[in-house]
């Protein structure tokens, strides 16, 4: 598939489209973020509730990207791993999205390798991506809109090449046939973007107040 | 350790691949053994890339709900602490392992011991009690925890006939209705106090639920809270007839709005998808 055609099918939203008032009032917003995890490691039965319910569907977008036919298999297996960090949890060092998702995205890049698990990216439509942060949960807001803002600054081939790797969890060689692309090219693409998303989000998070 | 200029491009091309692609296990070790594989930044980098994208799809029901009954099942230290004091901001009990049934000769005993003279009607818990008027109308009732944690459940109990007493200021009596065909004939109320945080559910006519499948959940609306996300104050079965359910949420309600009593699988709902709602109050 043409670097080009794929590019073409990934929806992006337009800069002045992103409503920075509505996230920076949503990540003002501390009352909707109160930390469940370290209930969760109390043994609080609501907090392991709230917990589904306030990140079950981001981590099913997530797992059904990354796994075609097994997504309700990883998600089991990522709640599982999530009761038994929750006591690492320290809201000092870190967002709770931030470590919830992390898990996630560990124990779904361990399946793919471990299960040789298959992404749901084989047909045009389900490539289609909105890349715009206003949707992120209020703790990280301000973080993924300067992810969303650095995407929006990359060439289409680095974007493609990030997208695949990171939100269907695909090898640069995987990408490289994917996208007709020379492997060292991927490898570059995927090494720029994410460097460049790094160093935006990092600038974020030494800016925002302690 | 200070690293080369070779050791320091090879170090970010790991975190690199570790945080998009996952390492081997040789990979892993030489990762450590420079001395950065704390450094968590690119793996940060690629779960802001995630959030930055659309999520629509949610969660299934019954999947939420099978996580959910796996964690407080399969783990000891769930269920062990289910009932002990937590975090009153989103502490709540699985209210399953409180609202255990007592049996009619249980109540029948209670009431014998109880000076105070019971009416054999409908109405009788709202004159003495709801424990004294279930068992003198023979009804089925679900009541604090008994077993281990009888003492502990006896002051339960005692603490929610005095809250819900007729006499009580602070509580009141909310009528439960329903327009739901399969449920038609159910009614009853809900008498709650807000400030001791108890209350009791009394329905008259609820179909008795298929055991070992379904079980009743009954849920607070709180005006302070997503509708999306009521209170859940407890799983109870009804066997025939009347039932009684005194209740107690841990998760606080600051000011409930409206009740709800919902029919689920065995294990609850964590997020009911209300298509079995069998009462609303009024």
């Amino acid at each position: 598939m043409p670097a080009t055609a794929t590019a073409a099918r990934m929806v992006f939203a337009n800069q002045g489209a992103i409503d920075s008032a509505h996230v920076m009032a949503a990540a003002a917003d501390t009352t909707v973020q109160i930390a469940l995890l370290p209930h969760v490691a109390n043994g609080d039965a609501e907090a392991i509730k709230q917990v589904i319910a306030r990140y079950g569907r981001l981590i099913w977008s997530m797992a059904r990207r990354f796994e075609r036919a097994t997504a309700e298999d990883a998600v089991q297996e990522i709640f599982i791993d999530l009761w038994k960090s929750a006591g690492r949890f320290d809201s000092k060092v870190g967002k709770e999205t931030t470590f919830v998702m992390m898990i996630a995205r560990r124990r779904l890049i361990d399946r793919r390798r471990r299960l040789q698990t298959q992404p749901m990216c084989d047909s045009d439509d389900e490539l289609l991506l909105l890349v715009d942060g206003a949707n992120a949960p209020p703790d990280v807001a301000v973080q993924a809109n300067a992810a969303a803002r650095a995407i929006e600054q990359l060439t289409p081939g680095q974007r493609d090449v990030l997208l695949l790797s990171i939100c269907y969890g695909l090898s640069h060689q995987e990408i490289a046939d994917k996208l007709a692309m020379p492997l060292g090219t991927v490898k570059a693409h995927a090494r720029r973007g994410l460097l460049a998303v790094q160093a935006a989000t990092s600038a974020t998070v030494e800016q925002e107040p302690s | 350790m200070k690293l080369t200029d070779f050791e320091t491009m090879r170090a970010q091309e790991l975190l690199i691949m570790r945080a998009s692609q996952g390492l081997t296990a040789a990979e892993a070790d030489e990762l450590a053994a420079l001395g950065v594989a704390d450094n968590e930044s690119f793996d940060t980098a690629g779960v802001m890339i995630e959030l930055a994208t659309k999520h629509d799809d949610e969660l299934p029901t019954d999947l939420a709900d099978k996580i959910f009954a796996a964690a407080v099942a399969k783990s000891p230290t769930y269920n062990a602490s289910a009932t002990a004091p937590a975090v009153p901001a989103v502490a709540a009990v699985l209210t399953a392992p409180v609202l255990q049934a007592v049996t009619a000769n249980d109540l029948a005993a209670r009431a014998a011991r109880s000076p105070r003279k019971t009416l054999p009607t409908r109405t009788a818990w709202l004159v003495g009690g709801w424990a004294t008027a279930a068992a003198a109308a023979g009804i089925a009732v679900w009541a604090f925890a008994s077993g281990p944690n009888r003492a502990a459940g006896q002051a339960s109990a005692q603490a929610n006939q005095a809250a819900v007493a007729p006499n009580n200021p602070d509580a009141q009596t909310i009528p439960m209705a329903t327009n739901t065909p399969g449920a038609a004939g159910v009614a009853g109320s809900v008498r709650w106090n807000g400030k001791a945080q108890q209350g009791v559910l009394e329905l008259r006519g609820l179909p008795a639920n298929e055991a070992g499948n379904q079980r009743y959940q009954l849920w607070i609306f709180d005006r302070q809270r997503d509708d999306k996300f009521p209170v859940d104050a407890g799983l109870f079965d009804a066997s025939s007839g009347n039932t009684v359910v005194p209740f107690s949420p841990r998760v606080k309600v600051s000011d409930a709005r409206q009740f709800m009593v919902t029919l689920e699988a065995a294990a609850g709902a964590v997020v009911s998808d209300r298509s079995h709602v069998i009462v609303v109050s009024e």
